[in-house]
């Protein structure tokens, strides 16, 4: 559905966005992630086509974009950052705008089902310029999806809005995703791209550094994983067994447990609870500790730049 | 549907959106009313020369009114136009229109029609109304009058496609107007000023106000190319003239003016980019 | 550059300046060709000097090229060229050679001719007499100019037999106090009056009749040679339009003439009014070829107005009447009387324009002011149009009169508000709604 290949823009000597080949499936939900500054908008302006690119291709549906620039856009939905909105008009006249110029069939039964997805069906008729700034987000997602669109590019899509907000956008995006839409979503709200997004592209000065599931994605970025056992009685015997483990690199013992650093790779917790077993500890309970998406996040961008890049950037 | 078909459909959508604004604002108004207002300062003007003189010979006395009345209903579209591009990158609202289906060109052209269909009403409402003022006043209006109405919808579109212009390389909308207000202010005092000197006898002139007139002069010229409210001067000199060969090449002079500046609104537009 | 550099480069340029223009002009002896252009009323003179490369005329009809050597200087306070012809005037031989898109078209030799004016050198435009007719129209006039002169020296000597004889008997009568019947006395001569016609010298020169077009002149001497700067061009022109213009006195202000060119121009009246008018054949041509054809050694004549066009006009319409016509019908017809321009006497400085009745006392020994029609129009609506001796309508001398309507200013003050008035009524609703619907739940 969506795709570049060495998409690149420079702005005189600066190069935003360099090399950048992504690929987004039907019916994904991609989360695009980046420090700020990263490129992340940029991108997006040239998927849109707002922004010409200096070098590379860009296919949306698998046509370029400026073959077929009206029938692509119509096909597209945005929600940006900044909530811009004519503040003269009502949210119903706002939507009727967009509905016209999108040329969306049934336009007054539309407008309705989106005002109600977004809770603003009860201010449909108060002027925009009375809104506070998470009903203008609503709002502007509302018109994102007037058009029934294919792709809707959301582009911090939670940033202004309180829990419940947040959760109506979550839903939005399922429901949505459900429908089979893609969806390419960049956002700061990194459990939010946890929680939704099937794959995600980490971006850094230009460069993208990983794309893959979130699985994947933390696999390549764990060196070691960390197991942490709760023990009715924690002995030196203990302590002395798990370390002649070999898979083990460091225990740290407390007054409650253990916190084990293995190697990744296999499943060390039955051997680990065999070995407490033996040196006559009792496990009360053991959990091994996942890698979030902000820490591979962090990781990646940040720590393990050289090693990904050495490994070939967007695997 | 075809492409064309989904660009008009763009063009007519956003046109008609501002058309709505334009005629919710006081602007339109105010600027027909200060319009009649100056253009009845010389309807008066001629009424007192004729009561004084008893006798006047006028060959369209109601012309020079239209044509007072005509400039400042564009000078009114020029700041328009000036303001609406930059106004709109201003508020973001621009590149929301960009994220839908609207380019360049469908963007200048709809911003264009807009302010050629204000125009247009504003040349029907001075049509009513002096209509009125030569009921009031039994001064005729002629064919004349009627093709320089028409002429002026090309000044319009000269002065918009201007104003756009200035609207699209300017980066806010008082900057807009404050470029266009020099702009403006230059076209009057190069006018004023090569006038009053050709005006001058060269025998009250030093050789260096000689030169000093053939260089203003020159740049008066240079700048009635640049200027949008020549081109209707020089279609109202062909209607006075009623030569067919001079009225097309005005008007095909002011064809060509406005598609350049349009076009030019249109690259640069593509350059800047919509975001603020 | 220092601000008093600047300055004194300033007074450099402008002392220079100054010098330039106090220096006398430079004078240089030039190939010119002498015109005298029929202007569609008159005569007109003027020369192209070496500097000016294209000579304009009028279409289908006489003018008078003559090519000369004289002494030419550019006078920079007019901006025109000035040739000195009292001391330098030499004909240079040869024939005048006419081309059109390169072809030969005529080859003109000298003819003689003459400028008559049948009303007298300082009244009404010249006829211009070529060829034989030139020399035996000089030839009648010279005979009538020494005719003239010997009835003159008649009348001289009979008037001195006459002065003497009524001496004589003046004198009888002072000394012996006799009378005399009238048949005794003498009769007075009757003075001869000298021709009111004038006919100019007969000279040879180039006469050119050609119709519009763009052509090409050279005068080439005996031996076939192209003389030096007598190669321009030539441009023969014709008028746009023509039609009936009006010279308009009005009784208010008789010093202040108006003028109705052609049938866009409509009269304003106030009022009832009184107007005197004389309709005169106009031609309308480019403004521009006009002005270079009559001032030829300006060189910024016409310039900058090659798209203008202007009336030039002409002769009277003779025997012509005024009709004024209301609704298409014809409600008056006047013909022209002559009026005589009355000062008031006093401190009022006024006039009275009344009827020239030559046999008044008080108009004796006068001339009329003017001859015109008089039109006295009240308010309304009409047209006037002029019919000549035939009774027939003169094309293009149709017009209308109009009458002004007293309108005071604040009926058009208030017809420029009605668009203000509606913009606040519809922005004030807008707001008013907007102003409900702002955090109103539907």
């Amino acid at each position: 559905m969506i795709q570049t290949e060495g998409l690149t823009k420079r702005f005189n000597d600066f190069t935003a966005v360099n090399n950048l080949s992504i690929h987004v499936d039907e019916g994904e939900i991609y989360g695009f992630l980046g420090p700020n500054g990263a490129g992340k908008t940029t991108t997006i302006m040239m998927l849109l086509g707002m922004e010409r690119p200096t070098a590379g291709r860009i296919r949306l549906f698998g046509t370029d974009l400026a073959q077929d620039y009206f029938a692509i856009k119509r096909r597209v939905g945005v929600l940006s950052e900044f909530h811009y909105l004519y503040e003269d008009m009502t949210a119903k006249e706002y939507l009727q705008f967009f509905a016209k110029l999108y040329e969306v069939e049934q336009p007054a039964r539309k407008i309705d089902e989106v005002l109600h997805r977004v809770a603003l069906y009860n201010r449909r008729n108060e002027l925009l310029g009375g809104y506070s700034k998470g009903m203008k987000q609503k709002l502007s997602m509302a018109r994102a999806l007037v058009h029934d669109p294919d792709i809707l590019f959301l582009d911090e899509p939670q940033s202004s809005l309180d829990p419940y907000g947040i959760r109506e956008v979550r839903d939005i995006i399922m429901e949505e995703n459900a429908k089979g839409k893609t969806l390419f979503i960049s956002s700061h709200i990194l459990s939010e791209i946890e929680r939704t997004c099937h794959r995600v592209g980490i971006i850094h000065s230009g460069k993208l550094l990983a794309e893959d599931s979130m699985e994947h994605l933390k696999e390549q970025v764990t060196e070691e994983i960390e197991i942490i056992v709760e023990l009715e009685d924690v002995s030196s015997a203990v302590v002395s067994g798990i370390e002649e483990l070999d898979f083990v690199k460091q225990v740290d013992s407390s007054s409650s447990g253990l916190r084990i650093k293995a190697d990744v790779g296999e499943d060390h917790r039955a051997q680990i609870s065999k070995t407490i077993a033996e040196t006559g500890g009792v496990v009360l309970s053991m959990q091994t500790k996942e890698l979030s998406l902000e820490e591979a996040f962090v990781i990646i961008t940040e720590q393990n730049l050289s090693l990904l890049t050495k490994e070939g950037q967007a695997s | 549907m075809s492409k064309l078909v989904q660009k008009f459909n763009t063009v007519g959508v956003i046109t008609k959106r501002e058309i709505k604004s334009t005629i919710g604002s006081l602007g339109i108004y105010a600027a027909a009313s200060l319009a009649f207002l100056v253009a009845n300062l010389f309807v008066r003007s001629n009424l007192r020369g004729v009561a004084e003189n008893g006798l006047m010979v006028m060959a369209n006395p109601l012309n020079y009114p239209l044509f007072i009345a005509v400039i400042i209903g564009a000078t009114y579209l020029a700041l328009t136009s000036t303001i609406s591009v930059s106004r709109e990158r201003d508020q973001g609202t621009l590149e929301v229109l960009f994220y839908g289906p609207v380019d360049s060109i469908t963007y200048i052209a709809a911003k264009f029609l807009e302010q050629l269909v204000a125009f247009l009403g504003l040349i029907v409402v001075y049509i009513v109304g002096f209509f009125a003022i030569s009921k009031l006043t039994n001064f005729g209006l002629d064919s004349s009058f009627f093709a320089m109405a028409a002429l002026s919808i090309l000044l319009a579109a000269s002065t918009v496609a201007f104003g756009l212009l200035l609207s699209t390389i300017t980066r806010s909308a008082r900057t807009s107007v404050i470029v266009l207000l020099l702009l403006l202010t230059l076209f009057l005092a190069s006018d004023v000023v090569a006038g009053v000197l050709n005006s001058m006898s060269a025998k009250d002139m030093s050789v260096t106000m000689v030169y000093v007139r053939v260089a203003v002069d020159m740049i008066n010229k240079g700048l009635k190319w640049i200027s949008p409210f020549a081109y209707l001067n020089r279609g109202i000199a062909a209607i006075g003239l009623e030569s067919s060969k001079h009225l097309l090449s005005s008007i095909g002079a002011s064809l060509l003016y406005t598609g350049v500046l349009l076009s030019l609104a249109v690259y640069l537009l593509n350059k800047r980019g919509v975001r603020r | 550059m220092t601000n008093r550099t600047c300055l004194i480069l300033l007074l450099c340029l402008i002392l220079v300046g100054a010098v330039a223009q106090a220096a006398p002009p430079e004078r240089e002896r030039q190939n010119v060709y002498g015109i005298t252009p029929w202007t569609g009323k008159e005569y007109g003179g003027t020369f192209a000097p070496a500097g000016v490369d294209k000579i304009y005329l009028l279409a289908d009809t006489d003018h008078v090229l003559n090519t000369l050597e004289t002494e030419v200087y550019y006078w920079p306070i007019t901006k025109e060229y000035m040739a000195n012809w009292f001391e330098s005037r030499e004909i240079i031989d040869g024939k005048l050679k006419i081309l059109q898109d390169g072809k030969e078209i005529a080859l003109l030799e000298r003819q003689p001719y003459a400028h008559l004016y049948p009303q007298g050198f300082y009244a009404g435009a010249s006829e211009l007499i070529t060829g034989e007719d030139a020399k035996r129209k000089y030839e009648e006039y010279q005979n009538a100019v020494e005719d003239y002169w010997e009835m003159a020296d008649e009348f001289r000597k009979t008037q001195a037999q006459y002065e003497r004889e009524m001496t004589d008997i003046l004198e009888e009568v002072m000394e012996t106090g006799r009378t005399f019947d009238e048949h005794e006395l003498p009769v007075p001569p009757k003075e001869p009056v000298p021709p009111i016609w004038y006919v100019t010298g007969v000279i040879e020169s180039f006469i050119v009749n050609l119709p519009a077009g763009e052509y090409s002149i050279q005068t080439i001497d005996s031996s076939g040679n192209l003389v030096p700067d007598t190669e321009k061009k030539l441009k023969v022109f014709e008028g746009r339009r023509t039609g009936v213009a009006y010279q308009i006195i009005p009784e208010s202000k008789w010093t202040r003439p108006e003028q109705s060119n052609d049938i866009s121009q409509i009269l304003y009246l106030e009022g009832e009014r009184t107007m005197y008018m004389k309709a005169v054949h106009a031609s309308e041509y480019n403004q521009h070829d006009y002005l270079r054809m009559t001032s030829l050694e300006k060189p910024l004549a016409g310039k900058g107005a090659e798209s203008a066009y202007m009336w030039v006009h002409l002769d009277e319409v003779p025997d012509a009447k005024v009709q004024i016509l209301e609704g298409g019908k014809i409600v008056q017809e006047i013909s022209p009387k002559p009026y005589f321009v009355s000062q008031s006497p006093g401190y009022t400085l006024g006039y009275d324009i009344v009827d020239f009745d030559p046999d008044a006392p008080e108009l004796q020994g006068r001339e009329p002011s003017f001859e015109a029609m008089k039109l006295q129009i009240g308010p309304g609506s009409y047209q006037i149009r002029v019919v000549n001796g035939d009774g027939e309508v003169v094309k293009g001398s149709l017009r209308e009169v109009r009458s002004i309507n007293t309108v005071s200013a604040w009926q058009l003050y208030l017809l420029s508000a009605i668009p203000a008035v509606i913009g606040l009524i519809v922005v004030l609703r807008r707001r008013i709604i907007r102003r409900k619907l702002l955090g109103t739940t539907a």
